[in-house]
């Protein structure tokens, strides 16, 4: 729920940060610190729960990662 | 939270220097209380916090001459010494209504109770803004919208009927065959409470518009 009440659009975009994190052996609080983004933020993209992503922010952490947008996401086709 | 204190502290004046003021003192229940009641009232806060019997400002119709020791300087009597200003005419003068009928009562009465009553409600819900500063949504949230938006009714509107009820009262008094001859009774509606409802009104849509673009920006990573 929004603050404006109203339920979020669903999206068929998976995250699937924690596979790389677990890949690189880094820590979200490692990575947070990295990219300039809070833990409490990345932990709501990890979890799914982010409505979207900043190019910049995700430019950042592909930088961090060492990996491809297409990493990171991927569409689920059963949505 | 020293804005939230201070609010604080409005909320405990107005109810007490306002509505329990108003209903206690001498135009509203005051007459009732037994004389105990008076005496300990009198004794803590003074014949301030019981009130004076209601008075009502009037202007004195051109015709009334008024006389004083020393006489008054006014224009036409003498040469105007330079630098020195003179009294002039129509004279204002209150007028104390020892005895309220109860359309008196009600006008004077009721409209500044009115008055009390939305001071009391705006002052909370301006608690309840305040104190979202601290959480951690902050203020820019649709329902400190909605309150903005209450307290530009109950300013516009009931600020309004507010005055309206008062200027009323005061009407029926100056009205009264035993006054009117003396005073003019021209009715002077004020328009303020509308106008800072208006104000406060337009800043509600604002703030409205503030937090649809904060909620657009919620959990954008």
């Amino acid at each position: 729920m929004s603050l404006l009440g109203q339920d979020d659009e669903a999206h068929g975009i998976r995250i699937r940060l924690d596979e790389v994190l677990e890949a690189r052996g880094m820590s979200l609080a490692e990575l947070a610190r990295r990219v300039d983004v809070t833990v409490a933020n990345l932990s709501v993209l990890k979890n799914g729960r982010a409505r979207a992503v900043r190019f910049s922010t995700l430019s950042a952490i592909c930088r961090e990662l060492g990996c491809q947008p297409g990493d990171l996401l991927a569409f689920d086709e059963r949505w | 939270m020293a804005l939230e204190i201070l609010l604080y502290f409005g909320v405990v004046f107005t109810v007490i220097f306002g509505l329990l003021r108003t209903l206690l003192g001498t135009m509203g229940l005051g007459s009732m209380l037994p004389g105990w009641a008076w005496s300990v009232s009198e004794r803590l806060f003074g014949s301030y916090f019981l009130g004076e019997s209601p008075r009502v400002s009037a202007t004195l119709r051109n015709h009334i001459d008024v006389h004083t020791t020393p006489e008054l300087y006014v224009y036409g009597a003498e040469l105007v010494p330079s630098g020195r200003g003179e009294f002039s005419g129509p004279y204002e003068a209150h007028v104390n209504v020892y005895s309220p009928d109860f359309a008196q009562r009600f006008g004077l009465l009721g409209g500044q109770l009115l008055a009390v009553l939305l001071t009391l409600v705006v002052l909370l819900l301006l608690v309840k803004i305040v104190r979202s500063l601290r959480s951690e949504i902050g203020p820019f949230s649709l329902i400190n919208a909605q309150r903005l938006r209450l307290i530009s009714w109950l300013v516009g509107i009931g600020g309004t009927l507010s005055t309206l009820l008062v200027t009323w009262g005061q009407w029926l008094v100056l009205n009264d065959a035993a006054i009117a001859p003396f005073v003019r009774n021209d009715i002077d509606i004020n328009g303020v409470p509308l106008l800072v409802g208006v104000g406060v009104y337009v800043f509600a849509e604002v703030f409205r518009r503030g937090a649809a673009m904060h909620a657009d920006l919620e959990r954008v990573i």
